[in-house]
């Protein structure tokens, strides 16, 4: 039956869903839209998608809406510059975010200044990074997500990764015999 | 940095997650060894890869899967039979499906009737005329025909006068005519 299939594959990937939207907009509000919105779809299309295809066609459709939320709120900057009139929600002091006593998000300090220097990232390298190291997911895996070419994707994350350790290179100080540590 | 260390650097990623083939392997491990600024580097991506892994997946809040539930699988939970039906027959998926068994049906209801009205008219010519009651039909034919024959035969005189040659067409004059002649004749 479709309903207990659905509610099977619900309750197994909503957390996947949610964090990756969380991750990408660092917005609590705007990830519980997405989230909804890509199991809306999935509900709407079940027939339509090939199910060994499930899991990386939800993760694009998280993907694409969390793009299309992230175009929105430019325009909306964009319209909102010359009235000093910003939404607060869009600006994106995750900091306060995460440590909310309500959801109980617990990330350690490495992993907050982590997230700060992926936020300054362009978006592509972003999903890449996020997608193969929170996710531990494969680069085949990714290119099914993105739809980039597997060649693509291992430069892309590479890219990414030098500059996230040019970002990150004031946190590091030297140990005594070649260790680096984060200072935090 | 010449350009192996660059090349090297780029398989860093591999080279943690062990992906790598054995001779790619030793080769970093050995370059590793010799290069002081690679192992710098090495050691900074491990510490940025082992706290990214760490990452902690978000659960989603109750009230969100809520509301997906109520939008989905219990949408129509709550309402009539009726509606149920008819989300069932034209909304949900199944709607090619009945479509196609309404146009059997419509094509059966059509064309069926069709076919037996056509046999049952074939049948009924059959069955109005035996060969006896052709027999028969003759046979009355043929004593009236002698008998229309016979009364023109006594009345020849008036027939010719009157009727035959001033009043009817000229084809059914002639066609008199002629059978005057045939049965005048036997």
């Amino acid at each position: 039956m479709k309903k207990d299939q659905y509610k099977k594959f619900l309750h197994k990937n909503k957390d996947q869903v949610f964090s990756y939207a969380v991750y990408l907009l660092h917005c609590l509000e705007d990830a519980e839209d997405v989230t909804q919105e890509v199991f809306l779809k999935l509900w709407e299309n079940w027939y339509n998608i090939n199910t060994k295809k499930r899991e990386s066609w939800v993760m694009r459709v998280t993907h694409n809406s969390c793009i299309d939320v992230i175009r929105k709120r430019k325009r909306i900057k964009e319209t909102d510059k010359d009235m000093n009139n910003i939404d607060p929600r869009h600006i994106t002091d995750f900091k306060n975010i995460f440590v909310n006593p309500e959801k109980q998000f617990y990330l350690t300090e490495q992993q907050k200044i982590i997230l700060s220097s992926i936020e300054k990232l362009p978006v592509k390298q972003k999903n890449v990074l996020i997608l193969h190291y929170f996710y531990d997911k494969k680069i085949k895996e990714i290119s099914d997500i993105l739809e980039i070419k597997e060649s693509t994707l291992k430069v892309m994350l590479h890219r990414a990764r030098k500059s996230l350790k040019t970002l990150l290179s004031e946190y590091f100080y030297e140990k005594k015999g070649g260790q680096y540590e984060f200072a935090v | 940095m010449n350009l192996q260390c660059d090349s090297i650097r780029k398989l860093f990623d591999e080279y943690i997650n062990n992906t790598l083939p054995d001779k790619q392997k030793k080769l970093i491990s050995d370059h590793l060894k010799i290069c002081d600024d690679c192992r710098k580097e090495y050691n900074k991506e491990l510490k940025i890869m082992k706290a990214m892994n760490d990452m902690p997946l978000f659960s989603c809040p109750e009230k969100v899967v809520k509301r997906i539930e109520s939008q989905t699988y219990n949408k129509y939970a709550e309402k009539s039979i009726l509606n149920r039906i008819y989300h069932w027959i034209f909304i949900n998926k199944v709607r090619p499906v009945t479509i196609g068994l309404a146009a059997v049906i419509l094509a059966v209801v059509i064309v069926v009737p069709l076919f037996h009205v056509n046999n049952s008219s074939k049948n009924s010519v059959k069955t109005m005329y035996t060969s006896e009651e052709i027999q028969k039909a003759k046979k009355e034919a043929e004593l009236s025909l002698s008998y229309i024959g016979h009364i023109i035969n006594e009345n020849r005189q008036e027939a010719v006068n009157n009727v035959l040659f001033d009043r009817f067409p000229k084809i059914i004059r002639e066609s008199l005519k002629n059978s005057i002649n045939i049965i005048g004749g036997e």
